[in-house]
């Protein structure tokens, strides 16, 4: 989640900077690396959201965070096969 | 402690029949909580609803982790506060009431015993399961009891 708001961050900040008015300079090689890395980052995130979201949705077990499978038949998530409260209250 | 222990390997031994081999298997050990916590929830369905039901097992889990691993230990108050949750709707003069306790304390007993066994299978990846779950930002801390012990 953490990390989803820092690409968020990063890439609405070079973003600004990018379309900002008083810009008066073009992106230099660097800023656009990590521009199109924060843009990268950020499909990726929202694409493993949305298959996580369909597998739930389909009652099939997925992957919630690192570690953490869950399976919604049963409404349960487990942490490297351990039931986890934390993930389980999270999830269902 | 070897009392405790000698129980759950008994109990882990009613589920594993093929040993060592699959006691590390994290398919496996999730596999026999689930069984064992289908067979609970059916048991006691009919007394209590969906997320009291959920509520039990978070809390039997941990208290069996605050148990086992040195350096938990349970927030006292707030399980308090979530057992009466799980006990909500019902009421000591209901005629029914002293089923719905001895259903609560029998799911909670054989939850207690599930991680009973996941411990002795596995005791270090029991007991950072339990680290993590007062350690980390992400999930819900809601339902989490444990606490680092003073």
């Amino acid at each position: 989640m953490k990390k989803k708001l820092l690409l968020l961050t990063t890439a609405a900040a070079l973003f600004a900077a990018a379309v900002a008015p008083q810009a008066s300079h073009a992106l230099t090689d660097d800023e656009k690396k990590k521009l199109a890395g924060a843009l990268v980052g950020i499909a990726i995130a929202s694409k493993l959201k949305e298959v996580q979201e369909d597998k739930k949705a389909g009652g099939e077990p997925y992957v919630a965070a690192k570690n953490v499978r869950c399976f919604p038949e049963v409404r349960k998530c487990y942490w490297n096969g351990v039931y986890s409260s934390r993930w389980t209250q999270h999830e269902f | 402690m070897i009392n405790k222990l000698g129980a759950a390997t008994v109990f882990a031994s009613m589920f594993f029949s093929s040993g060592a081999a699959l006691a590390n298997d994290a398919d496996t050990i999730a596999k026999m909580d689930m069984e064992i916590t289908a067979w609970v929830e059916e048991f006691i369905g009919e007394h209590f609803q969906t997320n009291q039901i959920s509520l039990l097992k978070d809390i039997g889990m941990q208290i069996a982790i605050a148990r086992n691993c040195d350096g938990l230990d349970l927030d006292e108050d707030k399980l308090a506060d979530l057992l009466g949750t799980a006990l909500e709707g019902h009421d000591s003069g209901d005629a029914d009431y002293q089923v719905v306790r001895a259903s609560m304390q029998m799911s909670l007993a054989a939850y207690m015993a599930t991680g009973q066994a996941v411990h002795a299978l596995n005791p270090e990846l029991f007991c950072e399961m339990g680290e993590a779950e007062v350690g980390s930002t992400e999930g819900s801390s809601e339902t989490i009891v444990l606490t680092m012990a003073e």
